[in-house]
């Protein structure tokens, strides 16, 4: 079996999404790696069952969401962290977090429900359309925006966000970025 | 981020994490999103492990020698 130039393409321009889609998925790089290694591989074990002029990336997205739910299942406690061991995974990678606000970010996602943790990655970080993101994710279009509503307010409750002016810098490290102004 | 933890009244923190939350509004949900956004962009930025490339590449190398049994 050969695989086409234009779907062999279409694979590698898709795999830093689907790599960011399994880190933030998973919250760990390695863990990510080996995710994005499965579907990869599988995908291109049953490359003929692609349509081409499809939505690759979708197509990609939901095996490796698949494969992650999967995986989820056998190791249910600990993504659901109850021992604090996901938590703990982020601390120990400093390099993977460019800023405060992504450490934040990245610590409140981990501490959603799945569901709602991959439907406001798929909807709010990566793009896909509400269909789209059902069509990954298997369920009802108002599934999807239900679990994204639920998914927004629970993070701003994690991350203390009442408003929009609390995003940013606070009013006194303001004040010090605009002393010298 | 600002912190509402930073209350220095007591009881407050409790009293805070307590209060329902309703829906978001727009700017905030605008914001939140930007700032999910930017998070995901810098990790599609990271580079790519080699093995993740190549294992694409070398499929494509090996499926050009026919049929693996």
């Amino acid at each position: 079996m050969t695989i086409d130039e234009e779907v062999r393409n279409a694979v590698l321009a898709a795999v830093p999404s689907l790599r960011a889609f399994a880190i933030s998925l998973s919250g760990n790089v390695d863990r990510a790696d080996d995710l994005v290694q499965e579907t990869l591989l599988r995908a291109l074990a049953n490359i003929h069952s692609f349509q081409p002029g499809t939505n690759m990336p979708a197509w990609l997205f939901t095996i490796l969401r698949n494969l992650f739910r999967s995986e989820y299942r056998k190791r249910r406690r600990e993504v659901e962290d109850a021992t604090g061991m996901y938590a703990e995974s982020l601390k120990s990678q400093p390099e993977q977090i460019g800023r405060i606000e992504f450490e934040e970010l990245r610590e409140a996602l981990a501490k959603l429900a799945p569901d709602q943790r991959e439907a406001v990655i798929l909807v709010g970080a990566s793009g896909f359309s509400y269909e789209e993101a059902a069509g990954i994710c298997g369920c009802a279009v108002g599934t999807i925006k239900s679990r994204v509503n639920r998914a927004r307010a629970r993070l701003a409750e994690l991350m203390s966000i009442d408003g929009a002016d609390d995003f940013g810098p606070d009013r006194e490290t303001q004040a010090v970025l605009t002393a010298d102004k | 981020m600002k912190r509402k933890s930073d209350n220095s009244e007591p009881g407050m923190e409790t009293q805070e994490a307590k209060k329902p939350r309703g829906k978001l509004d727009r700017q905030t949900t605008e914001k939140l999103g930007q700032l999910l956004r930017d998070y995901y962009k810098e990790r599609v930025k990271e580079d790519i492990p080699d093995h993740l490339v190549e294992l694409v590449k070398r499929f494509d190398k090996r499926g050009d020698e026919g049929p693996q049994s």
